[in-house]
């Protein structure tokens, strides 16, 4: 449950990080997205779609057909300048974020 | 793919209002998801029928994924809402000034909203586009309402032997405009909007306070020759009316489920018509403010009638709740 409620407030950040190296498509997202998270992140697949499509219309990512390497059609979303910048942004948010918690719930560290 | 992706496909397609567009790519992506899942399922030694099934289940609740597209495609931030609104609060601008008594103006207006619905047409039809098509249809609708009205004068003129308010030859053409004003609206409504009624509702809103203040012109006088002095100090009371449908027009984009934009709309419009009608007819009684209302609620809500993708999702639902 609590798992969720952080994946909820992460996703678009943690789909800006992975299309950050290259471009992909939602299935590749998915796989990549539990190799990375070492099976962490587990999530209903289809959400991801329209969270692709709400950073598409935020014009942080931008989607394309094209050819996959199994020859069939797949819609690649790339990121865009401003999810660049939208990226770094929540990167340096989350450190702070995530070096607080710490410093809250491991005192002694 | 078997018959289980066929009724998953066909509850997405039944719950998904977006414009066509963006319903044709969802679909194509989640059938590429699906078939690419249930391939390397039945890699892994899963057997068909279970694969398919596992693969359904972890994509999710079609409803709900079609409910997040809609929270997504449907709704308007910044600028587009206030393209969305600006249609209204042109009207009202026309109302302040006294601009619609000028014959130049009205073409204008019109003109204005048939180029920028046409545009719209062109480029996808953006969420924008509901207000601008409805004023843009306002003539053909006007026309109809007034017929009807005439119409059913005629008739209970003919039943009750009192005088016909037209020529029979009159009669008749007015008589027969109504079918064809009926079929150049729904044509434009089925090429355009109809992949979510409540668009349709929204293109709607302006019908019934544009027709409260024309029959308000006739009471008093005549539409032709209206007592301007009573019709302009009108004009204020019906400019506060556009640019409340304004505001209501810029909390409907923003709000992203059906279920809240249906309580919206019918929460606030049919009050709104309540009041137009008692500023406009300050003598009007219950039954016509009560008729207002429930004229208004009518109207906003048959746009039903005319979306394929919610019959074809109720009898879905129906086939589901049977089997």
């Amino acid at each position: 449950m609590y798992q969720n409620e952080l994946l909820k407030g992460s996703t678009e950040a943690l789909l800006l990080a992975l299309l950050d190296g290259e471009a992909m498509y939602g299935y590749q997202i998915v796989r990549e997205m539990e190799r990375r998270s070492e099976g962490y992140f587990r999530f209903k697949e289809g959400t991801l779609y329209p969270a692709l499509h709400r950073l598409e219309k935020a014009k942080l990512v931008v989607g394309s057909w094209a050819d996959s390497a199994t020859g069939q059609q797949r819609r690649y979303y790339a990121i865009t300048a401003a999810g660049k910048r939208a990226l770094e942004a929540r990167h340096r948010e989350w450190q702070s974020f995530s070096k607080a918690v710490s410093l809250v719930m491991e005192p002694g560290s | 793919m078997g018959d289980a992706t066929f009724r998953y496909f066909a509850a997405l397609w039944g719950s998904l209002h977006v414009n066509p567009r963006t319903r044709s790519d969802v679909l194509y992506e989640a059938y590429g998801h699906l078939e690419e899942r249930t391939r390397e399922l039945a890699h892994e030694g899963v057997p068909a029928e279970a694969a398919e099934h596992q693969a359904l289940a972890d994509f999710g609740d079609p409803r709900e994924i079609a409910q997040a597209y809609y929270s997504v495609h449907a709704t308007t931030q910044g600028r587009d809402t206030l393209f969305a609104v600006l249609p209204h609060i042109g009207i009202a601008a026309m109302f302040r000034f006294h601009l619609w008594v000028e014959l130049f103006w009205v073409a204008v207006a019109v003109s204005i909203a048939v180029a920028t619905a046409t545009a719209a047409w062109r480029r996808g039809l953006p969420n924008w586009t509901a207000p601008w098509l409805g004023y843009a249809l306002v003539l053909p609708a006007m026309t109809w309402v007034v017929a009807a009205v005439v119409v059913g004068y005629g008739a209970w003129a003919f039943v009750s032997g009192g005088t016909p308010p037209l020529s029979l030859a009159m009669y008749v053409a007015v008589a027969m405009w109504i079918p064809v004003a009926t079929i150049i609206i729904l044509t434009i409504a089925r090429r355009t909007l109809s992949y979510d009624w409540l668009a349709i509702s929204l293109a709607s809103l302006p019908l019934p306070f544009l027709s409260a203040w024309l029959f308000m012109l006739h009471w008093q006088g005549g539409v032709l020759i209206p007592d301007r002095v009573r019709a302009l100090e009108m004009d204020t009371v019906t400019a506060m009316v556009f640019l409340a449908l304004a505001g209501f027009t810029a909390l409907f984009m923003r709000i992203g489920r059906r279920s809240w934009r249906l309580v919206l709309i019918l929460a606030l419009v049919p009050p709104l018509a309540a009041v137009a009608t008692l500023k406009y007819h300050a003598a009007a009684d219950l039954a016509t403010v009560v008729g207002a209302i429930v004229l208004t609620a009518v109207l906003l809500v048959s746009p039903v009638l005319l979306d394929p993708v919610d019959r074809a999702s109720l009898r879905l639902r129906r086939r589901d709740a049977t089997s």
